[in-house]
């Protein structure tokens, strides 16, 4: 089964709480970030670079494109086996939404904003994955990273919409628990709609998800897109079905 | 005041109570003989010093009580005369008490006019006169049996008169004015006595006549009567019913005579309001509107049956199977309905501005049941203009051209017209088929007036187009003629204008000489034409169509000439055995004949590489040309299918009595209009102007919450044609998509205009 990362991860290893050992005799390379830093932090920061480059290596490996100073592919297994956390965790698309990455990679650039969540090595991070999912709790910040998703999602920069495949996968893992007909809409969105997803439409669902008073308070005429009025209407004419 | 020689002195002192009782004895006296009409013997001054000298003296209530008493006696021996009196004479005889009794307080109130003005005004005593009526009220009318006997006297006198007797209407308007007058001017005695009676005598007289009427005659004959009857009872109302009453009786004839019958009259299968229309029964109709104006709410039901039918009829025409196949037919039928209605509506209606929208919302609503209105609509005019004009003055024409726009206002999918009538005009333009440009530019001059430039715009774009060919052809041929005959020094100056070598020019202009080519340049955007790939052109008019494209380039650079093969004509000098023939045909048939240059017989596969026409086309052309009746070519296997490996020869043999030989061609396939939905150009176009119209609105008005935008896009396009707010709501999330628009980020019904 590929995750909703298109990948598939490679088999989980147990977190045994040791830190990987910190790569002895790998320079730091000079980026620009880095050289924006203080001179104190410069030798602990190469840590996060040096794993940087190690995760890239591992993309490479996987098959990555080699062009391009990013993570893609095969390195966020890697980098989420260095942060013990699944490769499905809610955690990572929050940490995309902190770096600001887009179009399912990480750029040095991205990741040299890792620094705002006051983190110096690789495992101070990971020890932040806690509280990156915490964060989800306040309704704000959800809508934000839940927003930011869309642009994370969509590999080729060129595409402005989402495929639906992409786009449910991402649903499910961030709506799940927080709306009651999260799996009602995934199967109608699929079997009946069957189109890609906008911008608009993806930011639309969220509101539509907390839509006080439910289907009932729904507004037809309303300016919801017209994919959740149809939603609505199939839902309703199922509900009149099943109640006969 | 001075006194004189009297024999009523008086002091001014007082009046000792034996001289009052003295001179009220005398006025007794007095009043008696007034009652006794014996009056003219007395002097009136007297009395009314005597009247004063007491009133003055402090004597008023004697007076007053004893004139009332004496009036009191008097009455009481009226109303033995009344009681006795038989039937037959008792409104005469109560007539006759009354004025008389009239002219007595008259006379009484004169005299003892100061008393009334001094004393009952202190003492706040009713006025002699009107004490008077009161007294003839209690003692005459009121008396045991007289005002049952009245009442009934009076009824049945009006109960006669309604069965068209006559009666002494002098008589019973004095009897009843009476019975008003005697309550001092207020119509509680006439009310009890005989108005009250009066109106529910007149309900039940007519409840049961309009029944039985109603059973045994047709609904024009009752609403006759029913109009006799009002006349009737107008007029007696006038003649001697109290005003107050006048309305009262209107209400309950109104209720007894319309409006309980209303809706049965309305339905009645066999005389009704549906048998009157269909029978045009102007008349019994504007009767019955008259009559059902009295009482407005049962205007409604005939208005909803004057609904029901136009739908009715108008369903039954758009049904009509006959009608499906001729749209003259059609049109003719609608715009009949619409006429026969819409006289109703002036004549009996009288204008009447509900009805007239009844009737245009029921037109609307069948016309706009399918889009074969629209169609059929385009197909009128198209057949009126093809068929010629002959014998049509230009008032007829006008006259239906005006039709004809009188329809197309219900239509509310106008746009669908529009493009019908764009491929008709097309058809009609390049086959050359229209009967006269003039009724053709009438028709839309009327269509821009009624709708604006933008919806005519393309349409005079056709026609221009069909002139300025004509233009260019006439420079081609002169141009073209010119270096046909040129000598070498004026070719420079001809040829210069050409991008060909002058040796060319000329080999290419004596090569076409005898090959004549006329070209009608259509611009892209005003044709509802299909784009089709180009088939290969036979050697001479291939070059004498890159002469002219040559020609034209050069004249109109920055423009791309295609050639739309799978219009036009060509003539063909065919060689047969029996002599030579010229043949009209399509292009493409064209190409497949002048195969027939080098060989004599083909395939079907060959003729399709060869020539490149597209398969469904060719094999449409090549069966024109086989076809039995016609048999240019002679196909084998002779069956209708069509086989790569089919072989078509040149028939030699061919014959015809005509010289010049039209080659019928056979009709496509006709491409399937679903009557009910609208064709899926228009819905492009629809899309295009929707967005549009979001643009336009959003661009002035910057920012706009949902419902408004809507609202303000349909209100732009409902002159063109009615879509719903999903339809809006989709495009507008294409152009969220594009970003002509956003969302607002506080409010997310809001829309903003991104520049």
């Amino acid at each position: 089964k590929t995750s909703i990362h298109g990948f598939s991860p490679m088999p989980k290893k147990k977190s045994t709480g040791k830190p990987k050992p910190k790569p002895k005799g790998k320079a730091a390379k000079r980026t620009s970030s880095s050289s924006r830093s203080s001179p104190a932090k410069q030798v602990k920061r190469s840590d996060l670079d040096t794993s940087f480059d190690r995760w890239k290596a591992k993309g490479i490996e996987d098959g990555a494109a080699d062009d391009q100073d990013t993570l893609q592919g095969g390195a966020f297994i890697a980098l989420c086996e260095d942060l013990d956390i699944d490769v499905e965790d809610v955690a990572l698309l929050v940490l995309a939404w902190k770096l600001q990455a887009c179009h399912m990679q990480f750029t040095r650039e991205d990741w040299s904003r890792v620094t705002t969540l006051g983190v110096s090595t690789v495992s101070d991070l990971k020890g932040q994955m806690d509280g990156l999912r915490r964060q989800l709790e306040q309704e704000s910040t959800f809508t934000e990273v839940y927003n930011w998703v869309y642009h994370f999602a969509r590999e080729r920069p060129e595409c402005k919409i989402l495929d639906l495949e992409t786009a449910v996968g991402y649903w499910q893992l961030l709506l799940k628990g927080r709306w009651n007909l999260l799996d009602e809409w995934c199967n109608w969105i699929q079997t009946e709609w069957k189109k890609a997803v906008t911008a608009d439409v993806w930011k639309q669902l969220l509101v539509f998800t907390r839509l006080k008073g439910g289907l009932k308070s729904y507004d037809p005429c309303g300016s919801w897109p017209t994919v959740v009025d149809e939603f609505v209407e199939w839902h309703e004419a199922k509900q009149a079905k099943d109640a006969k | 005041m001075s006194s004189n020689t009297s024999t009523f002195a008086f002091s001014s002192s007082g009046l000792a109570p034996d001289r009052a009782t003295a001179i009220w004895g005398a006025l007794r006296k007095a009043i008696q003989l007034v009652f006794d009409g014996r009056a003219s013997s007395l002097r009136f001054e007297e009395l009314y010093r005597s009247s004063y000298s007491l009133v003055l003296h402090k004597h008023g209530a004697m007076l007053y009580d004893g004139t009332v008493a004496l009036i009191t006696e008097q009455l009481k021996k009226v109303s033995r005369v009344v009681v006795a009196a038989p039937k037959e004479t008792l409104l005469d005889v109560v007539v006759n008490e009354w004025n008389n009794h009239k002219v007595v307080m008259v006379m009484i109130r004169d005299i003892l006019m100061y008393m009334d003005k001094t004393y009952c005004k202190q003492e706040k005593k009713v006025p002699v006169y009107d004490m008077g009526l009161l007294l003839f009220q209690n003692h005459v009318v009121r008396n045991g049996s007289v005002s049952i006997k009245l009442r009934s006297v009076l009824l049945e006198n009006i109960f006669n008169e309604r069965h068209g007797e006559i009666v002494d209407r002098v008589l019973l308007k004095n009897c009843l004015s009476m019975l008003v007058d005697v309550a001092v001017y207020n119509h509680k005695v006439y009310q009890q006595v005989f108005e009250e009676e009066f109106l529910k005598h007149t309900r039940n007289f007519y409840a049961q006549e309009s029944q039985d009427f109603i059973s045994r005659n047709t609904v024009p004959d009752y609403l006759v009567k029913v109009e006799k009857r009002l006349q009737e009872e107008e007029q007696r109302a006038a003649a001697y019913l109290d005003k107050t009453t006048h309305a009262k009786l209107k209400a309950v004839l109104h209720e007894e005579l319309i409006a309980k019958y209303a809706e049965r009259l309305v339905a009645d299968e066999r005389s009704g309001a549906v048998p009157m229309f269909q029978a045009d029964s102007i008349a019994n109709m504007r009767r019955m509107y008259a009559l059902f104006s009295r009482v407005p709410s049962t205007l409604d039901c005939l208005r909803a049956s004057l609904g029901a039918l136009v739908r009715e009829t108008g369903t039954n025409i758009v049904r009509d199977q006959e009608n499906v196949k001729n749209p003259t037919l059609f049109v003719q039928q609608v715009l009949d309905c619409r006429a026969k209605f819409h006289s109703f509506v002036v004549q009996s209606f009288n204008e009447d501005r509900s009805f007239a929208r009844t009737l245009k919302d029921g037109l609307e609503h069948f016309i706009n049941l399918d889009s074969r209105a629209a169609q059929y609509l385009s197909l009128y005019i198209d057949e009126m203009l093809k068929k010629g004009l002959k014998g049509i003055t230009e008032d007829e024409v006008e006259l239906r051209l005006g039709n004809v726009m009188s329809i197309f206002r219900y239509l509310q999918d106008k746009d669908v017209f529009e493009d019908f009538y764009k491929q008709h005009l097309a058809g009609r333009l390049l086959s050359g088929q229209s009967a006269s440009a003039d009724v053709e530019k009438a028709m839309i001059a009327k269509l821009k007036a009624e709708c604006g430039h933008q919806f005519t715009s393309r349409l005079e774009g056709m026609f221009k187009d069909m002139e300025l060919s004509k233009q260019v052809m006439e420079h081609f041929t002169k141009w073209k003629g010119q270096l046909v005959q040129s000598s070498s020094s004026t070719l420079s100056s001809i040829v210069s204008t050409v991008t060909m070598s002058n040796r060319d020019a000329v080999a290419a202009a004596k090569a076409t000489a005898d090959t004549e080519l006329n070209v009608t340049v259509l611009t892209t955007g005003f044709w509802p034409i299909p784009v089709v790939p180009d088939c290969v052109l036979p050697q001479p008019a291939e070059q004498c169509a890159k002469m002219f494209a040559d020609f034209y380039m050069n004249r109109h650079s920055g423009r791309r000439l295609t050639w739309q093969t799978n219009l036009g004509t060509a003539e063909l000098r065919c060689k047969f055995a029996r002599g030579r023939k010229e043949l009209v045909v399509h292009t493409y048939q064209m190409c497949i004949l002048m195969m027939y240059n080098k060989g004599d017989k083909f395939t079907f596969a060959e003729l399709r590489d060869a020539t490149n026409i597209p398969d469904a086309e060719l094999q449409r052309h090549l069966l024109s040309l086989a076809h039995p009746k016609i048999k240019v070519l002679r196909k084998t296997p002779n069956t209708k299918s069509i086989a790569d490996d089919h072989t078509f020869a040149y028939n030699m043999k061919y014959t015809s009595k005509l010289f010049r030989v039209k080659i019928r061609l056979l009709s496509a396939a006709a491409a399937k209009v679903e009557p009910k939905k609208v064709p899926a150009s228009v819905i492009e176009a629809r899309k295009n102007r929707v967005e549009a119209s979001i643009v336009r609105v959003m661009k002035s008005r910057k920012t706009l919450d949902h419902s408004n935008l809507v609202a303000e896009v349909l209100k732009q396009l409902t002159s063109r044609f009615t879509v719903k707010p999903a339809f809006i709501k989709k495009r507008i999330e294409s152009l969220i998509e594009r970003e002509y628009l956003e969302r607002d980020k506080d409010d997310r019904r809001q829309y903003n205009y991104l520049a």
